[in-house]
């Protein structure tokens, strides 16, 4: 039988590191991929990422309900992340809107340059967007996460997540669809 | 269902967001509907990008192992896990100057403790007797603070003994003997030998007094003193017997005691001004236990067949000058301060013969010099306000004057000198007859303000209070009709204001030893109930915080101490603790916050205003303590029932 998040809380909380360390395993990769495409780079996004986990064990004892683990962890590393990237623009003076390209894997050579060519432009779309839409963008794409807990990670209502994601959509098309009509008018 | 119901739904069903019943009705709609079937198709490939776009990236390599050394190297671990030695070694090391910081007040506060120990620590042995003649009665206790093994005191040479060439070093038993033996034989011819014999034995004092302590070295030394002493009662009474100089007997042996107290008296004031605590006579005891008063500076007058008769009125007025004479030393934290005094007298006695049936009657005037002044300048006695050269004697022991009265002539006698000595100063009166009419007026002057002679408790009191007028203190006698066995011995104060810091603190010895002593313990007390109050989690509170906390709460102690000397006690603990409370809670306020900023207040002001105040305050001990302790309990109480109810124990972890 697999400790489930609570049980592995309580025996950190009783001083159980490697309790700890389990629920590290368990949800490194969500909480580097949330970290990933939210920091601006990959650097950026280990340190988010390891930090958030830190300050998840510091404060373990503030955690009301320990079967919430995940979502608490998420909310978490999603405002160290985003602290980060502030930082990081304020720094550069510019937006972390270009995040660095992270690959998604074909078989094709061809075909993989053309779905590249269309994420990279994807991402660029998602990394200009403002943060109350990227978030549940990255939560719900990335993590596949449900509504449900994307509004308990981000403190907001189910319907205000629905809202959030359909405003995402809607920047989004408009983006792309100016990008590929300056991209046509450039040939032109 | 029309499309306009079923539209707003579309994004839902293709985030799988739907329930069962609206997902059938989507999809019944979907088969109907073509415009919204292609909406709900590109909404889903729009997904499929989406998630192409945000792929789930794996963390890299080595990421659960980084995050678990983190938290392992003690980031963001509660304090009492981080409390291991090992952590704690890595924080030191993290801030080398904190720890130095640290090291260097634990090094003071429990250092000068043992520092104050071994100077100040008062040492109490049964010394010999002293004096032959034992008129003190008993062995005589004497206190002596320890540390000073070493010095070789060098009195200035004020004192005219024949080893006043050479005291640079203690004299070995030997050479002391041989020097009395000589002034033994001095003694049989010259009227000064008895006060040089004196002389030679304050020197003897002066140099066996810091060998004469506890350590077993001292104790022959004192014993071999006691017998030279001794000696040289038996060579005065030698001298008595053998230079009848025209005084009666017990006059002579009057003086045999006057230098006897001399040499105490001395000796109390030289001690006195080392700081050390002497106590070669029994100072406050009773009258009735001492030796005879010392008619010092008094007068003798006899008439013929040696009656003595009393002057009609006294009146003099004594004006010191109080001066601070440095004692050489070495090292030169040995030096000290002699007190040394210039005195001008003026005295007018008047004197009426009786009346006789005879022509008249010759009366004879003895007026002998302070002893404790080594030179006298500007002696001069008057009659009726002439010079008698032809009747007057002038000693370095006094002055005599012989006269011749008709029956009820009236004369006045003036005797003026000035005369340089050390220590205390007395005007001995007429034990033998009555004291008519006694005026004397003594003014002290060229002291410190604030700072004032006293009176001995022997001496007979000033009957108007003293008064301090600038930086003169006048002290007045009018007595009249008196027959007393006290004399006036005027106490001049020593100096004060080079009294190193640590003699200072030693003054209060005995209050802060015990609150030194106890301040790990209450360091203990803080700091266990700060880390049991505030919560690891909830506050961050960081070690390097409680650490520096800690810090300031020791400075507590060196901080109380130095200012105990200048302000004493009371009042240096008052603002000693005032100040290390509004540094530690300011500080806690900055470092975590209102709330620990509150229990740094209720910890501080428990363990160092109540107990440490207790540990003052001996009598008041048991209550603080007690109060305190309910204190503390109840702060625990009422922490324990707000706290939120604490989760079950998990089962032990035999998963996975």
């Amino acid at each position: 039988m697999e400790a489930s998040d609570a049980m592995l809380v309580q025996q950190a909380l009783h001083g159980n590191q490697e309790a700890f360390g389990v629920l590290v395993q368990r949800h490194r990769n969500a909480v580097y991929a949330l970290c990933r495409h939210l920091a601006p780079t990959a650097e950026d996004a280990q340190d988010a990422a390891q930090e958030a986990f830190v300050r998840a064990y510091r404060s373990l004892r503030s955690l009301r309900d320990p079967t919430r683990f995940g979502c608490w962890l998420r909310s978490t590393a999603s405002h160290v992340a985003l602290d980060l990237a502030r930082r990081h623009q304020r720094l550069l003076g510019r937006p972390s809107g270009t995040v660095g390209e992270i690959e998604a894997a074909s078989d094709d050579p061809e075909q993989e340059f053309l779905v590249r060519e269309e994420v990279r432009e994807l991402q660029a779309a998602i990394a200009n967007l403002p943060e109350q839409y990227r978030v549940p963008m990255v939560l719900r794409f990335s993590l596949q996460m449900p509504y449900e807990e994307i509004a308990e990670v981000m403190g907001i209502s189910q319907g205000a997540v629905e809202v959030r994601l359909v405003r995402a959509r809607k920047a989004l098309r408009q983006m792309l669809s100016g990008a590929h009509q300056a991209a046509a008018g450039e040939v032109m | 269902m029309d499309c306009d119901t079923i539209h707003p739904l579309l994004t839902r069903y293709a985030d799988d967001e739907l329930d069962e019943r609206e997902r059938r009705l989507v999809d019944e709609h979907l088969h109907t509907c073509v415009s919204c079937r292609a909406e709900a198709e590109t909404l889903k490939a729009e997904n499929e990008a989406y998630a192409a776009a945000l792929p789930a990236v794996p963390a890299p390599e080595g990421f659960q192992e980084a995050v678990m050394d983190r938290i392992r190297g003690g980031e963001g671990e509660p304090f009492w896990q981080r409390l291991r030695l090992p952590s704690l070694v890595a924080t030191l090391r993290v801030s080398p100057a904190l720890a130095a910081a640290a090291a260097l007040l634990l090094l003071v506060v429990f250092g000068l403790p043992s520092m104050l120990t071994k100077s100040a620590a008062v040492k109490v042995m049964r010394g010999p007797t002293l004096g032959a003649g034992a008129s003190k009665a008993g062995p005589v206790q004497y206190e002596r603070a320890g540390g000073l093994q070493e010095e070789a005191v060098r009195p200035g040479g004020a004192a005219a003994g024949p080893t006043a060439g050479d005291h640079t070093a203690p004299m070995s038993a030997e050479d002391m003997r041989r020097e009395l033996d000589a002034l033994r034989t001095r003694s049989a011819t010259s009227g000064g030998g008895v006060r040089e014999a004196s002389a030679s034995v304050y020197e003897t004092f002066t140099q066996l007094a810091p060998y004469g302590n506890a350590s077993d070295a001292g104790a022959p030394l004192l014993s071999e003193v006691d017998r030279l002493r001794s000696r040289v009662g038996e060579a005065k009474k030698e001298w008595v017997s053998s230079q009848n100089l025209g005084m009666s007997a017990p006059r002579a042996v009057t003086e045999t005691e006057v230098l006897d107290n001399t040499v105490a008296a001395r000796r109390v004031a030289l001690a006195g001004t080392r700081g050390d605590v002497y106590d070669w006579v029994p100072r406050g005891a009773t009258p009735g236990t001492t030796a005879t008063p010392p008619p010092v500076a008094g007068y003798s007058l006899l008439q013929g067949g040696q009656r003595p008769i009393t002057p009609e009125s006294t009146k003099a007025t004594v004006t010191l000058a109080v001066y601070y004479k440095e004692l050489p030393g070495e090292p030169a934290e040995d030096r000290s301060w002699a007190t040394t005094y210039q005195a001008q007298f003026d005295g007018a006695y008047t004197v009426r013969a009786p009346e006789s049936k005879r022509k008249g009657v010759r009366i004879e005037l003895t007026f002998p010099f302070p002893p404790s002044a080594s030179t006298i300048q500007d002696a001069k006695l008057t009659v009726d306000g002439a010079e008698d050269a032809r009747k007057t004697t002038y000693s370095l022991a006094g002055i005599r004057w012989a006269g011749w009265f008709e029956p009820e002539q009236e004369r006045t006698l003036s005797v003026a000198y000035r005369a340089y000595g050390k220590g205390d100063y007395v005007y001995a009166l007429p034990k033998d007859s009555i004291c008519k009419a006694l005026d004397l007026e003594i003014r002290v002057h060229n002291l410190r303000r604030g700072v004032r002679p006293e009176l001995a408790p022997e001496s007979l009191p000033a009957t108007i209070a003293p008064l301090e007028r600038g930086d003169a203190n006048d002290f007045r006698w009018t007595y009249n009709n008196t027959i007393t066995r006290r004399d006036i011995v005027l106490q001049l104060p020593e100096k004060t204001a080079v009294t190193p810091m640590l003699e200072r603190v030693a003054q209060y010895t005995d209050e802060i030893l015990p609150l030194c002593r106890f301040a790990p313990l209450l360091l203990a007390l803080f700091l266990g109930g700060l880390l049991a109050t505030v919560r690891p989690g909830g506050s961050p509170l960081r070690m390097d915080a409680v650490m520096l906390l800690a810090i300031a709460f020791l400075a507590f102690f060196p901080l109380y101490m130095f200012t105990a000397a200048y302000l004493g006690p009371a009042k240096a603990f008052g603002l000693s603790l005032a100040l290390i409370l509004v540094v530690t809670i300011a500080y806690a306020a900055l470092a975590g916050g209102q709330r620990v900023a509150g229990v740094v207040a209720f910890f501080g002001a428990v363990c160092l205003g109540g107990f440490g105040y207790a540990l003052l305050k001996p009598e008041l001990r048991g209550i603080i303590f007690t109060a305190g302790g309910l204190l503390v309990l109840l702060w625990f109480m009422v922490l324990s029932a707000r706290r939120p109810r604490a989760p079950t124990a998990p089962p032990p972890d035999n998963g996975s």
